[in-house]
Order: structure tokens, then C-alpha cells, then sequence
């Protein structure tokens, strides 16, 4: 049995999926946190079914890759029931969706979310009553809190047992729209006989979309339905002086309204604090400090618990290693791969996860708490200047946690155009992995200005490269239409949830890969095989001021951007790197693992996204990118 | 009560214009999105539709994009397409 959960975005879908399959599909309080499909295997009073959730999608006329995702699975994958989620809170136009669902003929339960902020709005809904005239199961749920969850899924498990003919009676409601655009639907409806038989939608469902001229749908029908299409839409916007596919929106619209009408009161709502603290956070002056000082507060958070945590983790792995390498000689093959495998546990343990946890954490509230959107609204004005628009925002952002997940979120984005940005720019943005090397070796070292500095850096890099590549392909961007969320009180549980979730993949993948590669790098060391590598690189590490030693870190580096920071101080032979490195070479070598060659992840991530032409250009532009800058630093400080 | 006026225009334009056009916070009355179908079908499907009533909170300096109340939702819009929406501005 499959049991897909739809709806429109930021309504809960993933946070009722994640309530019975365990914390597995990001969440956020942001429209597009979903942008594939997330499957699980869970049991339903003995019983296992898979449930599937799908990325939001506003109706079934989709307008970007991530909506085409879900309204692909809807339409080819047969799902046995869906879950259709609504936030309460919008009810009139969720209720719009739910009556396209009701065209396409699937089995359905209707899940109202959200019904807190429903009350708090003065939305009083009567689940009972929009049951009776849907005609389909509805039950209330506040998801955030688990409230309703086990409900909606009995409600599920009733609706699956339920036989075949009580399934139909569900569909069989009053969908009846003005007589002259029933009789267009009916006249469209007539024309696809024979055409209809290799599609497995509704006749009904699939004339109302060729009348709303649905390219997809439209492509899979003859010349001869196609020329009726244009005829019948032809007529409507005569008739109506709009185009066919407005007529049908205000259709379902008046209906929606309708049914909001009978189903739901309206009360006083409640006084928000929240609209207050929009007019601060969003202000046309304040909003942009007040926006330098939250992710300013993030950065010094993060350092400052980072560097507590590392300056007393280094010291117990060092004590522990003095202790297991007691009866070792150094020099020895045996010392060599103590040595490297500690190196790169230490590494991973006692550098990488004291900024890491403190920075998910904190991206995670972030996230949660619906400010993302805000910021969207904030620099869409900037970045028009830069050839994208705000939307492209929500990538970049989530490009300082992973730049995996950055360039799946360009989904989001209807353009090719301003997916291959967004994505070239989401993968200059310092990813976690990169954020620690900036942490523990700049912000540690020469302190956090400096790292700070980098970061800014790095902003004026991207924008000023987002404003080139606009040059090299330019295109008028789409512009931006966001849905602003209102905001949310991350729940600890969530926040927790997501941060594993996120930190699952470190400990699981990173973490072995981290000593692996240092044992391999021990070794290469020990029988002197990295001169190979090293020699390679050493014209370019004589025009970056870089020693040549550190050759080899940078090719491990592609696998993960922790090692280049874990490998450091094993190639260097000390833990007080500064020893050794000047503070320029310092920032040289932090400057250029920002900027330089995607890691493996994101290398597969871009290439699934944007192909393989334009992950070349990619690739080749943040090389470039990486030496020209670090040869700038240098010079820029051989000049002080 | 702050009301929405057009900065700048004639005495009939004081009442139509485009949304971009709306400074400071009131209600319009949208009239036609003067957009191909993406954008149409894209604020329709948040309630943006000619003969709705938005309420304009505010919008970005330099530029930057315009953030409305449609009944249910607040959507934030960028200048570009603000411009493709014809209002009627509300006493």
C-alpha cells in the first residue's frame, strides 16, 4: 500500500511524516523545505505500508521542478490514498487544491493542520461539517505537537480497509461549476475518447487541465485534441474576457469560497505580537542591522562555544595519545598508523564536531522559526542587482549547512537559468565542513575578526559573481513570488531531531572517511609516496606561498572539506599550526579551501541538478576563482 | 489611519497604478495581472487575482520587493512583478 502526503507548502506535510517514520525529511518553516520525495516503511496496526512525502505543490498546474515532482508521483504512481494536508489557517485556499485532488478521482483523507494558528487568526472550522460536504474523512491535527497524528492515521488505516465501493462514494460530490464553463469541461471532455485510454486520469480531471492548457498533459494528447483544446479555450476567453485558465481558477475559487463559507466562522482574531516584531525585523532601515546582528550573534555563538569545546577535547586526545603510543617508536610503520588514525579521530572528534553541533543547532532554529523568508524579502533588491531575485536566497542560506542540500533547494526556482546561479553561488557559500577549517584555524588561531572578515569576504565574492555570470548569461529573471510564513517557536525536539539528522551523516560517513583518509595520508607519508602529489602541486603552491607539503590534503580535501583541516596539522607534523604557518599563508589556505573544487557530494549533487556541461563551467569557475583570490590575499599582504 | 497614495501622477492615476507604484501601507483592489501565464497562474495560486483586495505592508528600500496581505496568506513580491499588477487604490 502506498500513502502519500500532499499539499501545499509549508502546511506540515513533513512534519506529520517525520511524527511516524522517525526524523528523516527536513523540515522548515520556509515554502520548498521539501524538494524530492522522502520514503518510509511504516507500520500501521500490523500492517506496512510506504508513505510518501511529497514536495508542496500549490495546485496541479505546477510551476516549478520541485512541484513537477510531486504532480508527477500523483499522476504516475498510483498512490492508494492520499493524505491531503492543509494548514487550517489558509482553509479558503487550500480548499482550492483539495477540490483539483477531487477532480483527479484519488482516494483521500483530509488532514486540517495547523489549527492553533487557525484559532489564532479568529478561524473557527467545524471538521465535521467540511466532511459532510467534501464528502471525505476529515480530522484536526496540530502536528508541531503531535496533536491528532494517531487519529489521522486511524482514520487512514479505516479509509484502506474500507471496500472499493465506498472508496468511489467518497468522490461522488457536487462539483458543478456556471453552466457555460460546464459545458466547455463537457465539450473537452467528449473530444478525448480514444486518446484518454494510455493516460490513467479521470476524463473530467484531464479536460479541465487541457482547458487550463497544462503543457505536459497537452503534449501527451493527438493534434486533434490539441486543436479542440485551443478552440474550446478560444470560446471561454471570448466569452469571459480572460484567459480559459483564469475562468477555471475563479471556478474552483467561488467553490472554495463557498464551501469555507458554510464550513468555518470568523472571530476577532487575536492580538500577535508577531506582526510587531515584523514591522522591526522587516523594517526598511532596521531590518538590515537587525539582520547583521542575528547572523553576527550566530557567528560569535558558534565560535565562541566551538572554542571552548576544541580547546579542551585537543588536550584529552593528546593526553590519550601519549598514553596509547607509549610503547611505540616513532618512525615505525605501527607508530605511523596509531598516529594517522588518532590524527583523524582527534581531528574529527575534538576540532570538527565542537563548531559543527553549536552551527546546526543554531541553522536549525534558524530555519525553524520562519526568518529565511524574511531575509528573502530583505535582499531581493540586492540580489535584482546581481541578476537573481530573493527567492535564490533560501539556497544560499541553506548553502552554510551543506552544499548538498543547497543545490537539490534550486528546484525551488522555475528558470535553468537562475538554478545553474544559485547553485554556483550556493556552492561558494562556506559549507559547515568548510565554516569549521574557518573556525578552528583562522578564528582560532589569528581570532575571530579575521574569521569574520572571511565570511564577509566571501558575501562580496558571491555577489559580485552572481553579478558576472548574470553578464555571461543573461536572462530576465523571473522575479519573486514568496509566501512569507508567520513565525514559529522551534519545538527542542525538532530542533534536536534535525541537527542528527544533519550530524548523522558527519558521524556516519565524514567521521570514518576522516580516518581513513589520515591513515592513508600516515601511510603515504611513512613510505614518502605523497612527493608524487606534492611535486605536482608545487608551482602552484610557489605562486600561492603555500609549502608544498599541504599538495596532498587539498586532492583528499575533494573527498571531504574536513580533511584538508584534520590533515594540517598531521603533514605539518604539529597541532600549533601557527608554528609553522604564517598568519597570511594561514588565511591563503583557508581563502582558497573555501573557494576551490566541490567536494565529491556536491560534484554528484550538481551534476543531477544543472548536467554535466554546466558542473564543468562550475567546477572550472571556483578553481579559477580560488587561486586567483588566494594569490590576491597574498599579494595583498606581501603589500602591508 | 496611514493610507496607500502613488508617488508620483495624475489625478486618475492617484487611483490606478501598479502595485509597485503603492508606497506606504493600505488596500488596493487588484484589476490585471498584465503577465504571461507563469506569473498570472503563480499569484493566483496565493490568492493575488483580479477583483481581490490586498493589503500593502510595506515595501524594501532600493528597489527591493513589496510585501502584501492577501486574506489569508502575506506574500512577499518582487518589483518586477509588482509592476505587472494593476491596482485600484482603496479610500
Amino acid at each position: 500500500m502506498k500513502v502519500a502526503l500532499l499539499g501545499q507548502p509549508n502546511c506540515g506535510k513533513s512534519t506529520i511524516f517525520n511524527a511516524v517514520a522517525g526524523y528523516r525529511s527536513a523540515t522548515g518553516n520556509f515554502p520548498g523545505t521539501t524538494v524530492a520525495l522522502a520514503w518510509s516503511k511504516v507500520r500501521l496496526n500490523g500492517e506496512v505500508i510506504e508513505l510518501v512525502d511529497l514536495p508542496g505543490i500549490y495546485s496541479l498546474t505546477a510551476s516549478s521542478p520541485a512541484e513537477n515532482v510531486a504532480k508527477a508521483f500523483l499522476l504516475e504512481q498510483d498512490a492508494d490514498l492520499v493524505i491531503h494536508v492543509m494548514d487550517a489557517s489558509t482553509l479558503s485556499r487550500s480548499l482550492e487544491l483539495t477540490l483539483e485532488l477531487r477532480e483527479l478521482g484519488v482516494p483521500m483523507v483530509v488532514c486540517l493542520n495547523m489549527m492553533d494558528e487557525a484559532a489564532r487568526k479568529g478561524i473557527s472550522i467545524s471538521a465535521p461539517k467540511l466532511a459532510e460536504l467534501l464528502g471525505l474523512p476529515v480530522v484536526t491535527t496540530v502536528a508541531s505537537r503531535g496533536e491528532g497524528i494517531r487519529e489521522l492515521f486511524a482514520q487512514v488505516k479505516k479509509q484502506m480497509d474500507a471496500d472499493a465501493s465506498a472508496k468511489a462514494a467518497v468522490h461522488s460530490g457536487d462539483l458543478a461549476w456556471h453552466k457555460d464553463v460546464e459545458a466547455a469541461v463537457s465539450s473537452m471532455q467528449e473530444s478525448l475518447n480514444g486518446d484518454l485510454a494510455r493516460l490513467r486520469v479521470p476524463a473530467r480531471f484531464a479536460a479541465v487541465k487541457l482547458l487550463e492548457g497544462d503543457e505536459d498533459l497537452l503534449a501527451r494528447f493527438s493534434p486533434r485534441v490539441r486543436t479542440v483544446a485551443t478552440e474550446v479555450r478560444d470560446t471561454l476567453e471570448q466569452s469571459h474576457g480572460r484567459p480559459a485558465e483564469s475562468v477555471i481558477m475563479s471556478e474552483r475559487h467561488d467553490r472554495s469560497m463557498h464551501l469555507f463559507e458554510q464550513a468555518a466562522t470568523l472571530h476577532r482574531p487575536k492580538p500577535d505580537i508577531r506582526i510587531a516584531l515584523d514591522n522591526l525585523l522587516m523594517h526598511s532601515f532596521w531590518g538590515y542591522p537587525l539582520l547583521l546582528a542575528i547572523l553576527g550573534g550566530f557567528f560569535w555563538a558558534v565560535f565562541g562555544i566551538g572554542s571552548i569545546l576544541e580547546t579542551a577535547l585537543t588536550a584529552h586526545f593528546e593526553t590519550a595519545f601519549r598514553f596509547l603510543a607509549s610503547g611505540l617508536e616513532p618512525g615505525s610503520l605501527s607508530y605511523a598508523v596509531v598516529r594517522s588514525v588518532w590524527d583523524g579521530l582527534a581531528g574529527g572528534v575534538g576540532i570538527v564536531l565542537p563548531y559543527l553541533v553549536p552551527f546546526l543547532i543554531g541553522l536549525a532554529i534558524l530555519e525553524d522559526v520562519g526568518y529565511l523568508p524574511r531575509v528573502a524579502y530583505l535582499m531581493d533588491g540586492l540580489l535584482h542587482r546581481v541578476g537573481l531575485h530573493g527567492t535564490s536566497m533560501l539556497p544560499l542560506v541553506l548553502g552554510y549547512g551543506c552544499s548538498v542540500p543547497a543545490c537539490l533547494a534550486t528546484r525551488i526556482l522555475p528558470s535553468r537559468r537562475d538554478r545553474f546561479l544559485a547553485s554556483v553561488l550556493s556552492i561558494l557559500v562556506p559549507c559547515s565542513a568548510r565554516s569549521t577549517v574557518i573556525f578552528a584555524l583562522v578564528a582560532f588561531y589569528l581570532g575571530p575578526a579575521w574569521a569574520l572578515a572571511i565570511y564577509v569576504f566571501n558575501g562580496a565574492v558571491v555577489v559580485l559573481s552572481g553579478w558576472l555570470l548574470a553578464r555571461v548569461w543573461p536572462e530576465i529573471s523571473a522575479g519573486m513570488i514568496l509566501e512569507v510564513p508567520n513565525y514559529h517557536w522551534p519545538t527542542l525536539r525538532v530542533v534536536i531531531m534535525k541537527t542528527w539528522l544533519r550530524l548523522r551523516e558527519f558521524v556516519m560517513v565524514g567521521l570514518p572517511l576522516l580516518v581513513v583518509g589520515s591513515l592513508a595520508l600516515g601511510l603515504m607519508s611513512h613510505w614518502r609516496l605523497d612527493r608524487f602529489v606534492n611535486d605536482a602541486w608545487a608551482p602552484l603552491a610557489g605562486l600561492l606561498g603555500l609549502p608544498a607539503v599541504l599538495g596532498t590534503i587539498l586532492i583528499f580535501g575533494i573527498l571531504r572539506k574536513e580533511l584538508t583541516l584534520v590533515m594540517l596539522a598531521q603533514v605539518l607534523g604539529t597541532a600549533h599550526v601557527t608554528s609553522v604557518l604564517t598568519p597570511a599563508q594561514l588565511l591563503v589556505f583557508t581563502v582558497f579551501v573555501t573557494f576551490y573544487f566541490p567536494c565529491v557530494a556536491t560534484l554528484g549533487a550538481l551534476l543531477k541538478e544543472v548536467g554535466g556541461k554546466l558542473t564543468a563551467l562550475a567546477v572550472t569557475y571556483t578553481t579559477v576563482l580560488a587561486i586567483g583570490l588566494s594569490i590576491a590575499v597574498r599579494l595583498l599582504f606581501a603589500l602591508v | 489611519m496611514v493610507t496607500a497614495h502613488v508617488k508620483t501622477g495624475t489625478s486618475e492615476a492617484l487611483q490606478i497604478t501598479s502595485l509597485d507604484c503603492v508606497s506606504g501601507q493600505g488596500t488596493v483592489e487588484v484589476l490585471e495581472i498584465c503577465g504571461g501565464r507563469r506569473v498570472t497562474v503563480s499569484l493566483a495560486q496565493l490568492g493575488i487575482r483580479a477583483g481581490e483586495m490586498l493589503r500593502v505592508r510595506r515595501a524594501a528600500p532600493l528597489g527591493g520587493a513589496v510585501l502584501v496581505e492577501t486574506r489569508e496568506r502575506t506574500v512577499a513580491i518582487g518589483r518586477g512583478v509588482a509592476h505587472k499588477v494593476k491596482v485600484r487604490i482603496q479610500s
